[in-house]
């Protein structure tokens, strides 16, 4: 039995030591170099810190910052990546929260160093990945002494509160969760991933241990292909990129510019999203031109390491059908509880739970907020029984398959009448002309707000979607946007689209 | 090129587009920003800039963008 994520890259780098690991297309780090730079990073820490300790990673997203990640690994502690792109104040929240032990740079992040407060030692890459560094029997005894409930990563996503959440990760985590997504989703050491999300975020963990376990490669596309898609074609194209796991946004981009080419493409295979809702006249957009690809839909909240459930689309979906979340992963378990207790049956909606060994050891340092989301089970008391609330609500169809129903938060109260904004924003969705829509609730004036991208009047929308959802549920205030800004993982920002709705209300003074 | 600063200053405030060289390269500028600049040029000069000149030689800096500008009234 698998214990440590290590074993993975043991494993492949003795089997195929010259295969490329990952790269941006030009320089990379093969399974033989990406070992021997963990192992000189991780007796360089080795010797400085403790075991189960935090290490910062400030570096570009680069296969040396893969190295990074697991030298703190082959230390016995677990790695926190950061970006520059974050905001320099979150980037110090994290720091504040996690009061890492030592921290890793790399050149290009020498300037964002310098803004940020932290008490611990700091070291370039450069010089802690130095082979002189290499000591065997310290990695050894680290390893005889490590657990599968070591904490491997901690990833901080954003809170309500404003201040992120540290997401604890441990190997059995991880380690459950590659093993048993690999085989339903068809990776094997053919796989060519070409990544778009930064690695601070959760799905990225789907590539890098698939990559380490199977021995496949991963492309880590170059920021600016995802500004220009006419590099992104050019890139995807000649690194005969078959496998994406992208925001559906990503996705987006290439097909709104027009410049998705089936004849271009034809290595493309596998098409997996995840992290918003993909409406699905987007996706027959990809499917008219990509015909021969397998198109997966996949859901998770970071707190249960990765993705949960998965639905291949084996079937035609009309532009305003909803795409069902699937089912879930082997040893994980999901299920439903109504509002009142009691688990749903089948086709009655309520919160989605999740248990198993997926779930993460809680948010780092908070262990009030932790003890709000990871719960015992709700159905009885007989014996400890952790399950994640992740606050979704959701339905099992008839053939079984989950269907995601929005955020728990999403469903407002409006004149009286219990409102899913994801409804509206489906059948906003759905017409002809609409690229994006998102909708929210202004509490203090009852309005439901509706921002849009797309070549519409606000009352074209109105008299459309009348014919769709209740008088009730038609939005009180439309913005139409040229697009809407994102976040660093590119999904739709809506703090920043209500701060644009509040200012265009006037109501930006007030708070 | 004065027009053309005014519209990405008014897009970007907190950049200053005079002395950047490297919009693109120090990943400056996001994808949301290109749009909202793309979408500036166009009404403000009505020409119209597509995919085939988004390319990032085009953004690099203010005066790849006025050159950009230059191109599309002289040929779009």
């Amino acid at each position: 039995m698998l214990y440590n994520v290590l074993e993975y890259l043991e494993e492949t780098a003795g089997r195929v030591p010259e295969r490329t690991a990952f790269t941006d297309g030009e320089k990379g780090l093969t399974f033989g170099e990406l070992s021997d730079r963990a192992r000189a990073v991780g007796s360089y820490l080795g010797h400085a810190i403790p075991v189960r300790c935090p290490v910062v990673i400030l570096m570009e997203k680069s296969a040396e910052c893969i190295a990074a990640f697991m030298g703190a690994v082959y230390a016995g502690c677990f790695y926190v990546p950061l970006d520059s792109a974050m905001p320099a104040k979150r980037m110090q929240l994290i720091i504040d929260t996690l009061e890492p032990a030592f921290l890793i740079y790399d050149e290009k992040n020498k300037k964002t160093l310098a803004q940020l407060r932290f008490s611990c030692k700091a070291v370039s890459y450069e010089e802690a990945s130095d082979r002189l560094h290499t000591d065997e029997a310290l990695l050894w005894g680290i390893r005889a002494q490590a657990v599968d409930t070591d904490l491997l990563y901690v990833l901080f996503t954003s809170g309500s509160t404003g201040v992120p959440k540290g997401v604890s990760i441990c190997h059995r985590s991880m380690l459950d969760f590659t093993e048993h997504s690999c085989g339903p989703l068809h990776f094997d050491e053919t796989i060519r991933f070409g990544n778009q999300v930064p690695l601070h975020f959760d799905m990225s963990t789907m590539e890098i241990y698939t990559t380490l376990k199977m021995g496949a490669t991963t492309y880590l596309i170059p920021r600016r292909c995802f500004l220009f898609p006419k590099l992104m074609m050019e890139y995807l194209e000649k690194h005969r990129i078959n496998t994406v796991f992208w925001v559906p946004y990503a996705l987006l981009q290439l097909s709104n510019a027009g410049v998705l080419d089936g004849e271009r493409l034809k290595a493309l295979k596998y098409i997996y999203f995840c992290g918003e809702v993909m409406p699905c006249k987007h996706l027959n957009r990809y499917r008219r031109v990509l015909p021969e690809a397998v198109y997966c839909n996949l859901y998770g909240p970071t707190e249960i390491t990765n993705v949960c459930s998965y639905y291949f689309v084996d079937r035609e979906f009309a532009d305003d059908e909803t795409l069902p979340i699937g089912i879930p992963f082997r040893n994980t378990r999901i299920f439903i509880v109504k509002e009142d207790g009691t688990e749903a049956g089948e086709g009655e909606a309520g919160e989605i739970l999740i248990g198993g060994s997926c779930l993460s050891l809680g948010y780092y340092n908070s262990r009030e907020l932790s003890e709000k989301s990871f719960v015992q089970n709700p159905l009885h008391g007989r014996f400890r029984d952790m399950v994640y609330r992740t606050g979704d609500l959701g339905k099992f169809d008839e053939s079984g398959n989950l269907i995601f129903l929005g955020r728990r938060d999403y469903q407002i109260k409006h004149q009286g009448y219990r409102i899913e904004l994801g409804e509206i924003e489906a059948a906003v969705s759905s017409l002809e002309e609409i690229e994006h829509v998102c909708c929210f609730h202004d509490g203090e004036r009852d309005y439901i707000v509706c921002c849009y991208v797309g070549d519409l009047t606000d009352r074209d929308i109105l008299l459309q979607i009348k014919q769709k959802v209740p008088s009730y549920m038609l939005p009180d205030r439309l913005l139409r946007q040229e697009a809407f800004p994102r976040t660093l993982t590119g999904k739709t920002d809506r703090n920043a689209l209500r701060s644009l709705y509040e200012a265009s209300e006037g109501m930006g003074e007030t708070r | 090129m004065e027009e053309v600063l005014e519209i990405l200053q008014g897009i970007k405030p907190d950049v200053d587009f005079a002395e950047e060289k490297a919009l693109i390269d120090d990943g400056i500028l996001d994808s949301f920003d290109i749009i909202s600049i793309v979408n500036g040029l166009n009404d403000a000069f009505d020409i119209e800039i597509t995919v085939a000149e988004l390319l990032p030689e085009h953004f690099n800096d203010a005066e790849a963008i006025w050159r950009l500008v230059q191109d599309m009234k002289e040929n779009g």
